[in-house]
């Protein structure tokens, strides 16, 4: 389960911002290398994701845990210094920004938690394998593939299903919200 | 290139590009895709929201602390910041600073068993090496060292080392982790700090506090020092000993770092000839009682014995291969 999230007003402040960077940082860093395997250049996209975040602070409008929008930041960042190409990130520029339901009392936490692994227990066991060996591991593709002997095809694939599945049994979990951002 | 039709294609497609997996072709047509409507970018929104909610990515092997004040620099107006980190000031006769401490141990190469698959194993041979642990910490290994650490902290409570030999430890502060270096005669736990730990063969291990404090275990036994402090594992129990018997070349292989306090001449000479290699002489036998007190780091030996001339009241010169001192001190 993802840890809990600060809620949104209190990362504008210095303290909540650093409890949000220490609570996120290695998480993001490891999402950041799946674009850039080099780990000093998926640190510094990561910070500078953090940084113009804090920059952004005052005009963003987010709902909700600051996670999601973290995670898509860090995503668009690191494509762009990946194509090295300005029209690209004026493209970019228009992010969308969704979070899951902000929500105190635990009983809903367990209940989302509960719904998450039926859900995984639902799927057929190649697509369970598949979608854990992901999630849970951080494996690439190519990895996935070759402990499962299949190929990277075939785990594109039930990844797709795997995801498109979870949307569908956590849909009154997410709640979306549209926000236009520069970044 | 097109995207696909198949909701099914088009949701592959989707995971991959949210996964890092697509290439940057599939790239720029997913995202020419989300640009078509908002009921696509919607698709795409709850796709990675059910992935981001479903569980956490590991962790990278990443030091937060460090990222974070780099981080923290950035956004705010540059405040004073306390200096930690104690630097040597460049070598002027007279300044005298706290002595490291370091402990020899004695001690018969060996194994611990360890429980436990993943354990990295670094070694030194003729030349020091540098090792980044996982959590951000570093050690250098003196030449003829080696050092097992467990290849991630991940989950737990005390970060562990092995040594066989030497090595200098740099260890971040970690919440909630302890740090240790185990050798055969006992460990040394610390928070976060700077120290030396040596062991070798027929000698007692030995540590010495740069900064911070450590503690050393022996069986049950404990014993905290401090920085300026340093300890050896004793027949039962660890000791504290005097920093005064500690090596003016004990951090030589390192940086070369030379610390001589009220030493003769004479022996400064002799450890300047063992570590640079080189010949000195002294031309008047009367010099040779003349006491030295001195700080030295990353120095060439010219300079070396510029500085302690100078302070002497000596005269340097250059004959052949050999350095000769002339004079006597006051």
């Amino acid at each position: 389960m993802p840890e809990t999230s600060v809620r949104t007003s209190s990362w504008q402040t210095h303290t909540g911002f650093e409890a949000l960077f220490r609570a996120h940082y290695a998480e993001l860093c490891a999402y950041a290398q799946r674009f850039l395997p080099d780990l000093d250049q998926a640190e510094d996209v990561v910070q500078r994701t953090f940084v113009k975040f804090w920059e952004k602070r005052e005009e963003l409008q987010l709902q909700g845990s600051a996670r999601p929008y973290l995670f898509r930041a860090v995503r668009n960042t690191a494509l762009n210094q990946k194509r090295d190409s300005s029209n690209l990130t004026s493209e970019e520029s228009l992010a969308t920004v969704m979070g899951s339901e902000s929500t105190e009392s635990p009983l809903d936490e367990s209940e989302l938690s509960n719904q998450i692994s039926e859900a995984i227990q639902e799927m057929p066991t190649v697509r369970r394998q598949v979608f854990l060996l992901s999630r849970e591991e951080g494996k690439k593709y190519r990895e996935i593939a070759e402990e499962l002997d299949i190929s990277v095809k075939t785990v594109e694939n039930h990844m797709g299903k795997a995801l498109n599945f979870m949307r569908k049994k956590l849909k009154e979990f997410l709640f979306l919200v549209f926000t236009f951002l520069l970044f | 290139m097109a995207f696909p039709e198949n909701p099914e294609t088009r949701d592959a497609w989707l995971t991959a590009y949210l996964l890092g997996e697509a290439s940057t072709e599939r790239q720029l047509t997913v995202e020419a895709w989300l640009q078509e409507s908002k009921e696509n970018q919607q698709h795409f929104d709850a796709l990675e929201a059910a992935w981001l909610v479903s569980g956490s990515l590991p962790q990278a092997p990443v030091n937060a602390e460090a990222a974070w004040e780099k981080v923290s620099k950035k956004i705010h107006t540059p405040q004073p910041t306390e200096t930690k980190v104690v630097r040597l000031r460049p070598a002027y006769w007279g300044m005298g600073i706290a002595a490291t401490l370091a402990l020899l141990i004695v001690g018969v190469l060996w194994w611990k068993d360890s429980q436990g698959t993943d354990w990295q194993e670094v070694k030194s041979l003729q030349a020091t090496k540098n090792i980044r642990l996982p959590d951000g910490s570093e050690v250098i290994l003196k030449p003829g060292a080696s050092l097992r650490y467990l290849a991630s902290f991940e989950g737990e409570s005390m970060r562990k080392t092995e040594l066989q030999g030497s090595a200098f430890f740099e260890v971040v502060k970690s919440q909630g982790q302890g740090f240790e270096v185990a050798t055969t005669q006992g460990k040394v736990q610390v928070l976060g700090t700077k120290f030396l730990v040596e062991s070798a063969e027929n000698k007692s291990t030995r540590c010495t506090v740069t900064e911070g404090r450590v503690a050393l275990i022996q069986e049950e036994k404990r014993l905290e020092i401090a920085a300026g402090e340093a300890a050896v594992f004793g027949e039962a129990t660890p000791e504290k000993i005097a920093p005064e018997s500690l090596e003016a070349d004990q951090f030589f292989w390192k940086d070369r770092s030379l610390n001589f306090e009220g030493k003769p001449l004479q022996k400064v000479v002799e450890t300047l000839m063992r570590n640079y290699n080189a010949s000195i002489q002294l031309q008047d036998a009367a010099a040779a009682n003349c006491l030295v007190t001195a700080k030295f780091k990353g120095e060439d030996l010219e300079l070396v014995l510029q500085v302690i001339a100078l302070s002497l009241q000596l005269e340097v010169e250059k004959q052949g291969n050999t350095f000769v001192l002339k004079g006597v001190c006051p």
